[in-house]
């Protein structure tokens, strides 16, 4: 890792390309240069395939806009994804950073817990600073005379509709096509817990290792929510408790040590 | 089925490390860790007068201090009542005679006697803390050398306490019948041992026995706002002298060991 330290800085952030810091550390502050602004400053010709990248660049989370280019706001890890044949698309830039605390963001898939009802929404916990509301309508099949069976203490995977700083969180269970796809409220048994966010991103990137060899082990049901939260269900209690225990230990073992646990759960 | 969620049986204790004579400027002290709860106790032997009632026996006197970081809820004044409720509980369990040999620390009835100063600290707070508070206090005492003392008599009648000069030259205290409290937490229909604190946030009524080490109960006390029928509760005095049994056992062993290392043994104290 020692490559990826920067030099230490003066008072000033230092300016640098965004595209030389992909896989670095960046901090709070740094501003990251757009290949846009090089041309516009003259300092650099670039030649060919290095243009600037047309469409919409995304910002992502961990960084906003300012004027010399991109400003971070998160400490971690800068990462990219190349711009798309498409037009449209224009790549994309953001801070992979870790943390424990959730805070609500819109589309964000989340796992709450039912707290109470309140008139014509149910009250639930989604571990941010205030609780989110969740119509009684917004479930698959959902009418004034047919309401849903949610109680008190029962365990809901929604979206946010709404989520922003001003304002409570709204969530429901309905995408915007009116179809439950997945969400609703998690059935009986199983086993909720709370993991940090870093390790729920790291287990929903495509072809996560960590769940391809758990599910050579056991057959288990799974419900990751991006609010830290996961709820897993298995054939016994053992097994399930088990399947817990590792998902909690994932986030501190190496690879090869996760190997070597299942090598010896599987032979048992 | 006997499952709990860090996978231990009902019955089971969570890992626990037990460390004497940390504390240089006590009589005796102890450390015990117990999953997250970590408690420090100090003994200091001082000389004092018997109380009236028991001319001939000296007298242990507890105080519970719960350290404000152990746990937010001890923030400013927040853990005084936890600490006198501790306390209580201690005097309660070591009120019955057979439990520490009193009459040994009497030096002139109804002049002196050593009194037995019991410090207890909550450093850390991570549930099931009167099972790990009386652990510790038996292996302080345990721990805790007495010095010997001889009484002069002058020519006028006038008494005179002679220390003796050798440091090493000290009594120790018999530790066989002083007692450990086990709590049993009732959770649903079934009772456990050694709550984590979601097991205890999760229990209505819990049971704290204090059990020696031939297995004889010499106090109970139910705590909590839920109720317990009569037959739980015999199912858990059971259960509690089991447990204890095996507890004081366990205790006795590792006290044994780490006395035979002697002074060669190799201090963790805080730092480790």
């Amino acid at each position: 890792m020692r490559g990826a330290v920067r030099p230490l800085r003066g008072g000033a952030a230092m300016a640098a390309v965004a595209e030389d810091c992909v896989g670095q550390v960046v901090l709070p502050g740094d501003v990251l240069l757009l290949p846009a602004h090089l041309d516009e400053e003259g300092e650099r010709l670039r030649l060919g395939d290095g243009a600037a990248p047309r469409g919409r660049l995304l910002c992502g989370p961990g960084l906003r806009r300012c004027a010399g280019g991109l400003l971070v706001i998160k400490c971690g890890l800068l990462r990219q994804r190349q711009a798309s044949g498409g037009a449209a698309a224009g790549g994309a830039y953001w801070v992979d950073s870790q943390q424990k605390r959730y805070v609500p963001v819109k589309g964000d898939h989340v796992i709450g817990i039912v707290t109470g009802k309140a008139g014509d929404v149910f009250k639930v916990d989604v571990g941010g600073s205030e609780q989110a509301s969740l119509p009684y309508l917004a479930f698959e099949g959902a009418t004034k005379r047919n309401r849903p069976n949610v109680q008190v203490g029962d365990l809901i995977y929604g979206q946010f509709l709404v989520a922003n700083k001003d304002v409570e969180p709204e969530m429901v269970c309905i995408d915007s096509n009116g179809r439950s796809s997945g969400m609703g409220i998690i059935g009986q048994d199983g086993f909720l817990f709370k993991v940090s966010l870093g390790l729920i991103r790291k287990l929903l990137a495509p072809k996560c290792e960590i769940i391809q060899e758990l599910s050579q082990l056991y057959p288990f049901e799974l419900v990751l929510g991006m609010n830290g939260r996961i709820w897993v269900k298995a054939k016994t209690v053992q097994q399930t408790l088990i399947i817990v225990n590792i998902l909690e230990a994932c986030e501190y073992m190496t690879a090869e040590q996760r190997k070597q646990a299942l090598a010896k759960l599987s032979g048992n | 089925e006997d499952l709990r969620v860090d996978g231990r049986g009902c019955e089971d204790y969570r890992c626990a490390e037990v460390e004497t004579d940390i504390v240089s400027n006590t009589s005796g002290s102890a450390r015990v860790k117990l999953g997250y709860t970590d408690i420090l106790v100090g003994v200091k032997a001082e000389m004092g007068t018997p109380k009236l009632e028991k001319p001939d026996e000296g007298y242990l006197e507890f105080f519970v201090d719960c350290s404000a970081n152990a746990t937010p809820e001890f923030e400013g004044r927040g853990g005084e009542e936890l600490g006198t409720d501790i306390a209580n509980t201690l005097y309660r369990v070591f009120s019955s005679e057979s439990s520490v040999d009193l009459k040994s620390l009497c030096i002139n009835p109804r002049e002196h006697c050593w009194v037995l100063y019991v410090d207890v600290l909550l450093l850390e707070c991570g549930g099931n803390l009167f099972d790990a508070v009386s652990i510790a206090v038996k292996a302080a005492l345990f721990n805790t050398r007495i010095p010997k003392v001889r009484v002069l008599e002058d020519e006028e009648g006038s008494k005179e306490i002679e220390l003796s000069d050798d440091p090493y030259d000290c009594i120790r205290l018999n530790v066989d019948d002083v007692p450990c409290i086990v709590t049993l937490s009732k959770i649903g229909y079934r009772h456990v041992v050694d709550a984590t604190p979601q097991e205890e946030a999760c229990t209505l009524a819990s049971l704290l026995i204090s059990v020696t080490s031939k297995g004889t109960l010499t106090s109970m006390k139910k705590v909590g706002k839920g109720s317990l029928d009569p037959e739980s509760i015999f199912e858990m005095m059971e259960t509690g002298k089991r447990v204890g049994k095996a507890l004081h056992v366990a205790l006795q062993k590792i006290l044994d060991e780490e006395e035979s290392l002697g002074t060669s043994r190799q201090k963790v104290g805080f730092l480790g």
